[in-house]
């Protein structure tokens, strides 16, 4: 079958290479023929998904896997990443509220722009973990912090203020923390909330005001009459309570997970860990914060040491490797869950 | 009645509200700017800028009518006014073309939606490896060249495999697509 030569017309438009001889091809092909142009919408839409999908996950296995090739390092402090472009915030100043998101700012509200890590700092110091597009919209009073979570998963690491209570919406569900750390989830239809830290207290929407079913180990507060909002909960760390929001949903449950099963639901946590010129000491301090393996400066003159990589926060040895073999850093594992770096001889 | 022509001076922004509508039609958005402009760098360019324009003319967008169709009015001046810019005259498509292009592209969105719903279970379908190679051409900021060379293959090998795949895909999409009409 001989190929359409619209399609490589259409591919190279796509791609930037089509030439100046092709290019008034392309364009009359669209100008005559509605299924040409169609073609083009849909490889353009594609595009676009794509290109969507892959700031949304990442690549792993090419660019940071353990075992994959040594990856891009720059020791030269003004080599920016060549995966990623930041924009500014010109809006700032105009937004009453502050927005974040996980693939790009809003202030600029351009295409998806991964920032490497997806984390964001709140006014209060409050940190937020972003997985994937998730977006989060806060609104801070004098009495309330209050965040939304517009679409996506987020964990969240409250900074205790007894005077102003931490409330995360998502889809009716409201979570109240004073000072702890949980993960909510907001999929198609339903709410998951898992506490890793410390206690919450959880509204579900108003059309639940069933008791808590036997066997859930959530614990009901003082039941209230059918009026008045569902009674809300307390989970403790180590549960999680899935919180259907349809309109007649059965009431949520609650179960408590093992510390592996929660590290199932947070392991979308790890990601792509992107520095430029970064501290030595901070990196070490972004991969402890993350793993059980903790790397351990042995000399702190290594602390100051410029590093830019691109690597998974989960792959504690191909940093170390990387050290090793471009930054003069020996490595010497001291039991199983520590890691002594000191400078090469 | 405030004067949303201006939202920074607003004393009860509309930001949020501005943030979900450009959130929700970002997507098919991008796709229609996809469809005018020839690389990457120039779609981000013009979605940052139209985003702005969309935010700082938000004022005038008339609630209750399509957002979608507002906001790529706005798209497809930013789109035809950068390749203007940039010195790329030769490669603007004719008036007609894109005028043709915007309209159908609004008369079509529910359709889009559902290819990009699709391409999710078709990339499924794709081999892990697979997937990886073609989605690393579409990380942001990714060069084709290095790409290609560190999947150990040739710019021209690693094009036809991407569009190969890219043509699996598309093929899947209407596979898709034809399965769930009714």
């Amino acid at each position: 079958m001989i190929p359409d030569p619209l399609d490589r017309l259409i591919a190279d438009w796509l791609h930037g290479t089509i030439t100046p001889e092709d290019f008034p091809l392309l364009d009359r092909r669209l100008r005559e023929d509605p299924a040409a142009r169609r073609a083009l919408r849909r490889a353009a839409n594609l595009d676009s998904a794509l290109r969507d999908w892959a700031t949304r996950h990442e690549i792993s296995a090419a660019w940071a896997g353990a075992d994959a090739p040594a990856p891009a390092v720059a020791p030269a402090p003004a080599q920016a990443t060549a995966f990623f472009r930041r924009w500014r915030w010109p809006l700032a100043a105009a937004a009453a509220v502050a927005l974040s998101v996980a693939t790009y700012h809003f202030g600029t509200l351009s295409a998806p722009q991964p920032l490497g890590p997806g984390t964001r700092v709140l006014a209060d110091g409050t940190v937020v973990e972003l997985n994937g597009a998730a977006v989060i919209v806060s609104d801070y009073t004098a009495t309330e912090r209050r965040v939304r979570l517009e679409r996506g998963e987020a964990h969240f690491t409250v900074t205790k203020d007894a005077a102003r209570p931490f409330i995360v919406t998502a889809a009716g569900v409201a979570v109240r923390a004073v000072g702890t750390a949980f993960n909510v989830r907001l999929a198609d239809a339903a709410v998951e909330v898992l506490v890793t830290e410390g206690q919450v207290r959880l509204q579900p929407p108003p059309a639940q005001t069933a008791p808590v079913a036997p066997g859930n180990t959530g614990t009901a507060l003082p039941s209230t009459p059918a009026s008045s909002p569902p009674p809300e909960r307390v989970l403790a760390a180590r549960q999680r309570a899935v919180i259907a929001t349809t309109p007649s949903a059965a009431p949520p449950e609650v179960a408590t997970l093992t510390p592996g099963e929660i590290a199932r639901v947070l392991a979308w946590q790890h990601r792509l860990l992107d520095f430029t010129a970064t501290p030595l000491g901070d990196i070490v301090a972004a991969y402890n914060r993350r793993n059980a393996t903790q790397l351990v400066l042995a000399d702190p003159a290594l602390a100051a040491l410029r590093v830019s990589a691109s690597l998974r926060s989960d792959n504690v040895l191909g940093f170390v490797k990387l050290l090793e073999t471009g930054f003069g850093v020996r490595a010497e594992r001291r039991g199983d869950s520590e890691i002594l770096l000191s400078r090469s001889p | 009645m405030p004067d949303l022509s201006d939202p920074a001076s607003n004393s009860n922004p509309p930001y949020e509200e501005f943030v979900r509508l450009f959130v929700a039609h970002e997507g098919r958005l991008r796709g229609f700017v996809r469809a005018l402009l020839p690389a990457w760098a120039d779609v981000d360019e013009v979605m940052q800028e139209t985003s702005l324009v969309a935010w700082r003319k938000f004022g005038r967008f008339e609630r209750g009518t399509s957002f979608m169709a507002w906001a790529a009015t706005i798209a497809r001046f930013e789109a035809l006014d950068h390749l203007r810019r940039r010195g790329r005259e030769q490669l603007v498509f004719s008036t007609a073309v894109v005028d043709l292009l915007a309209a159908e592209t609004l008369a079509e969105t529910d359709a889009l939606e559902r290819e990009r719903t699709a391409l999710e279970r078709c990339l499924a379908k794709l081999e892990d490896a697979q997937r990886e190679l073609l989605l690393l051409s579409y990380q942001p900021g990714a060069r084709f060249h290095e790409v290609a060379a560190r999947a150990g293959k040739s710019v021209q090998g690693y094009y036809k495999t991407v569009q190969r795949l890219r043509a699996r895909l598309l093929a899947c999409i209407e596979s898709e697509l034809k399965h769930e009409a009714p």
